[in-house]
């Protein structure tokens, strides 16, 4: 239903910009000033092999186009409900990292985030829920359309949605070892509108011959859901009828922004021959 | 015994002396050449302050003692008519006025004497001068009345593209709009380039912005009452127009000469056979227009008793090959009998039906068809009360009842083929009553008072499920602790309130007076739109066990004076408006097909305030205005905000505007109009953090940037050729040019990444248009 909802907005934008001759769009300056600067937290811990990062940074002025301040010095631990803990050890400015004796992400089990800077403190937690299978990948090639931005190959992935609402999933589909952040290319669903069902999703881009590529899936949390649902909003608008920027509803205590994600993950691949 | 048989005597003469007979001159004020009824017309006893005021149906009933009277009719464009009356009985005039269109200036000011702004106890209420609308300068052919209101003190518009408009700090869903009675819901075509309202089917138009009389209620900002003409009941006549991008027509005529008329009037834009000339294919496969249609029939009985029927459709269709379609239209019908008792008792028995629809369709491939609909719709009997007690005293009341059926939307396959799940809002029905009574009392030759109370009651009727919601309101699946379930008619939830409304006049001198009023009204209905600006999505919802209604208090204190014998009117107002359960949507929220649509929204109290300026002149050639209106508008909801006030949307601090229209010569006449307004609150980001990759807006609070300022000069000129002088055959071209200097007025601002530099951010304003030129041949005969 998103992929409809999203649709929506797209075929919205196009219609109303394409007809409305008269109607255009500029880039023009604007003066925002700077709120005081407010720790990020941006970490998960996942069923695949670790490490696990969390990167912890600053915010910065909106429309400065360069990246933003690392947050350095920090005490960062991770503990699991069965007894691990392991306090992160920062490999690069504003980069922690989980210690080799830290124990691979297990489906099941709950893990905390503990983090102090600057004499503040941030906690969050998350459990790592289940994950089912992708069936199959295919592709096929289409032209130029309302629905293909583009002529090329557009990989489809099909599967079983488990019955039970509940579960939340991110699709990246990875080119030649290449994820784009292109906010057109994040993908995420829940099961609200196609629980039970047999599901489909193609790419919203093309690839080309001879690509190579790779579905991370990946399951979460409702309230992971609901923090990456809000993203993918204020990432798309399109100019008529978006919805105001907002904040985005994080699981971090304490005043930071950001999220500490809990995530199983699967990999599928198909090449484009 | 003899003496107190003398005494009754006496004391009998003395008391059938004293008890003078009172008789009553009543009737209908009609303009001489067409036989529509004319509303508000002044009608004073010479050398007496007693007078009244012709009602919306044209009727006006005056009770004297015994004697001989000269009454006066004055109202502006008419000449004055005086009407010697023998009052011995009860007596029915049936005054007609001719139009002053042929006399000089000057005269037409004196005649009327033109001080009724100071007289009645009237404020906070504009009236749209019809055909001083029609000189005014037409953006793309068409006059408009919404349009001609945002150049009044306290009224926003939400700038081009945007439905709807603003009173005194209040939302779009604020204001009561009526058509003959009959709700209209979206009163704008085309994103608000055009409204509803056909200018040439139109008689009377009056927006209330305060002092909201007690017949009307259900919302709580505006009363924008707009009344069709009748019909021409003396022939038939045609007038309309052909322009570049949209065309009308208007036929009139009596059915029965005098007796009974009709009138049918449609308009029609084609703005997308300019888009076939476009050289983007995909441009030329597009669907882009609006058409509507307003008929009445009236048929008069006798004196006493008048039955009228009329209705509106009208559709807006926006289309992209056949692969997408979107379409919204309102449709009214109204049927009402007016009723004469007793020459002092005036009613009025409306039965409505109205109802407002939309509608999204696309299909790209079959298998991926989609439509989506909401509508709602009103259906209303009602019965308004005028009693002309005397001239010191007229009462009104009056009872009403509707049923709202409100279908918040549905979205599923559009054939057989589609995957399409369907997905469902319920069905929301309530039922609404309501009770008024008022009395307008002319307590002496100065001070005059209205005072009222209404009462209204709200019914929430099943079938339905009511939830009850936990603390995380996010998305698609927040907390929901409970659901009960209703079934069908039971009422489940029920609102009342109480609606007293004061309005008074205290006149100075005759050129000048200070007005007073305070009213509180209730509101069921709400709007939530989660949008930067306002779009045919945008959703309505009823009050509920969880929304509580809507309601205001409203105080506003006002000045009037007029200058060189009432060539020139001011007037200076103040309100201060208070309004409770207000509702917003909270962060990040989820409206789109929501069926816990409730739990995405928060309500606390909204606050606006604000000094309204206007100077009016009308003399010799020039007739002129400008206003400035100095407001603010803001909310405080706990939960929104970190708890909070913050400044609404449409909060602009200032807007000055004036219009001017100049009779240049027989042949030419031309008019300007210039706005400028301080930009609206929109929401933007303070700072941008990264996460996984993405460049995340931060925003420290909600609204907390503004717009850049609007403003817009429009011109126009219209040619009369002297062909058509003295036939009955009129035309005349109008040349307009909108947006005459083509400023780029922003439409939205949002901020986004660059297109292909994902960590690119930008600002990017969309505006709509620069230049609108268009010619537009009107003819009238």
């Amino acid at each position: 239903m998103k992929k409809v909802q999203n649709k929506i907005s797209y075929l919205f934008a196009s219609l109303i910009t394409l007809t409305l001759l008269v109607s255009c769009q500029e880039v023009v300056t604007y003066d925002l000033d700077e709120s005081n600067k407010i720790l990020v937290i941006d970490g998960m811990v996942t069923d695949q092999p670790g490490p696990y990062t969390v990167k912890l940074s600053l915010t910065g002025p909106y429309l400065k186009n360069a990246p933003t301040n690392r947050a350095t010095g920090a005490t960062v631990i991770i503990r699991d409900n069965a007894g691990n803990t392991d306090t992160l050890a920062e490999q690069l400015p504003g980069e922690y990292k989980t210690t080799a004796s830290f124990s691979k992400g297990e489906i099941g089990r709950t893990y905390q985030l503990y983090v102090n800077y600057e004499n503040k403190v941030y906690t969050a937690s998350g459990e790592i829920l289940p994950i089912s299978n992708v069936d199959s990948l295919t592709y096929k090639y289409h032209e130029e359309s309302i629905l293909y931005p583009e002529n090329g190959y557009y990989v489809t992935m099909y599967a079983q949605e488990p019955a039970g609402k509940g579960n939340n999933y991110r699709f990246k589909f990875i080119v030649n070892g290449f994820f784009s952040n292109r906010a057109d290319r994040f993908i995420v669903v829940n099961d609200d509108f196609v629980d039970g069902n047999y599901i489909s999703f193609t790419t919203p881009f093309p690839v080309a011959l001879g690509d190579s590529v790779v579905l991370e899936s990946q399951s979460f949390t409702k309230a992971a859901y609901d923090y990456y649902f809000a993203l993918l909003f204020q990432m798309n608008p399109n100019g008529f009828f978006d919805a105001p920027p907002a904040n985005l509803p994080t699981n971090i205590t304490g005043g930071a922004l950001g999220y500490f994600n809990t995530v199983a993950i699967k990999y599928n691949g198909i090449k484009i021959k | 015994m003899k003496q107190f048989l003398i005494g009754m005597f006496m004391f009998a003469v003395v008391l059938s002396v004293n008890a003078q007979h009172k008789h009553t001159v009543s009737g209908r004020v009609k303009d001489q050449k067409t036989g529509e009824e004319l509303i508000g017309v002044m009608v004073k006893v010479d050398g007496q302050s007693i007078g009244t005021v012709t009602n919306s149906y044209g009727f006006f009933s005056l009770t004297l003692p015994e004697g001989k009277y000269k009454i006066l009719f004055s109202y502006i464009g008419y000449k004055s008519l005086a009407v010697d009356v023998d009052l011995k009985a009860d007596v029915v005039l049936r005054p007609e006025m001719s139009d002053d269109k042929n006399e000089l200036k000057e005269v037409k000011v004196q005649a009327t004497k033109g001080n009724d702004n100071i007289e009645s106890t009237r404020m906070s209420v504009m009236s749209v001068d019809i055909q001083s609308l029609k000189k005014m300068p037409a953006l793309l052919g068409e006059v408009d009345i919404l349009r001609a209101l945002q150049f009044m003190p306290g009224v926003q518009t939400g700038g081009e593209g945007s439905t709807g408009f603003y009173v005194r700090g209040g939302n779009v869903d604020q204001n009561l709009i009526l058509l003959d009675e009959a709700i209209v819901y979206n009163p704008s075509h085309l994103f608000g380039f055009f409204s509803v309202f056909n200018a040439d089917a139109i008689k009377d138009a009056e927006l209330y912005k305060g002092a909201i009389p007690a017949q009307f209620g259900g919302r709580l900002s505006s009363v924008l009452d707009v009344k069709m003409k009748d019909g021409n009941s003396k022939h038939f006549s045609a007038s309309g127009g052909i322009g570049t991008i949209s065309s009308r027509i208007t036929l009139e005529g009596p059915i029965v000469k005098e007796k009974s008329s009709f009138i049918i009037s449609a308009r029609r834009t084609y703005a997308d056979m300019f888009l076939k000339l476009s050289p983007d294919k995909e441009v030329q496969k597009s669907k882009l227009y609006f058409y509507d249609l307003n008929a009445k029939v009236n048929y008069t009985i006798n004196d006493n008793n008048r039955i009228f029927i009329s209705g509106y459709f009208g559709r807006d269709i926006l289309g992209f090959d056949n692969t997408f379609t979107q379409g919204w239209g309102n449709a009214t019908g109204t049927l009402r009998w007016n009723h004469v008792f007793n020459k002092k008792l005036f009613s009025n028995v409306t039965l409505i039906t109205s109802s407002y629809n939309y509608k999204l369709e696309a299909e790209t491939e079959e298998s991926q068809g989609f439509l989506w609909k909401s509508d709602m719709s009103d259906q209303t009997v009602k019965g308004d009360f005028i009693y002309y007690v005397s001239p010191k005293n007229t009462i009104r009341f009056g009872a009403g009842i509707t049923w709202h059926a409100l279908f918040p939307g549905k979205a599923g396959p559009n054939n057989p083929k589609s995957v399409i799940n369907e997905q469902k809002l319920p069905v929301s029905n309530s039922l609404e009553h309501y009770y008024y009574i008022d009395n307008e009392q002319k307590v002496n030759s100065r001070f005059t008072v209205d005072y009222g109370i209404r009462f209204s009651v709200f019914h929430n009727v099943g079938s339905a499920t009511v939830f009850t919601y936990g603390v995380n309101r996010y998305g698609n699946n927040p907390d929901t602790k409970d659901s009960v379930d209703y079934g069908s008619g039971v009422i489940y939830h029920t609102y009342t309130g109480w609606e007293p409304r004061i309005s008074m006049k205290y006149s100075i001198n005759e050129n000048s007076s200070v007005k007073a009023s305070y009213n509180r009204t209730y509101q069921y209905l709400h709007l939530v739109s989660n949008t930067n600006s306002a779009s045919p999505t945008d959703i309505y919802i009823n009050s509920s066990p969880n929304i509580r209604p809507q309601y205001a208090d409203q105080v506003a204190a006002g000045y009037f004076r007029n200058f060189n014998n009432n060539t020139l009117q001011a007037s200076a107002e103040v309100y201060y408006k208070q309004m409770y359960n207000q509702v917003d949507y909270v962060d990040n929220a989820n409206l789109f097909l929501n069926k816990y649509l409730e739990s995405q929204l928060l309500a606390g109290t909204g606050t606006s305030y604000g000094l309204e300026l206007m100077v009016k002149k009308k003399t010799g050639k020039v007739d002129a205005w400008m206003s400035y209106t100095l407001s603010k508008a803001d909310r405080k909801i706990d939960g929104i905000n970190n708890n909070k006030a913050y400044p609404t949307r449409y909060d602009h601090r200032h807007n000055l505007s004036w219009v001017c229209m100049y009779e240049h010569s027989k042949k030419w006449t031309f008019s300007a109009n210039f706005i400028y307004v301080t930009g609206g609150a929109f929401t933007a980001p303070n700072a941008r953090y990264e996460f996984d990759g993405y460049v995340v807006p931060y925003v420290s609070s909600r609204n907390n940037y503004r717009m850049p300022d609007y403003h817009r000069l429009d011109i126009a000129a219209t040619l009369y050729p002297k062909k058509y002088e003295g036939k009955k055959f009129k035309a005349n071209w109008t040349f307009s040019l909108f947006n005459a200097y083509g400023r780029k007025n922003a439409y939205s601002i949002v901020f986004r990444q660059r297109e292909g530099y994902p960590d690119t951010y930008q600002a990017v304003k969309t505006y709509l248009f620069t230049f609108i030129p268009s010619v537009t041949w009107n003819f009238k005969f």
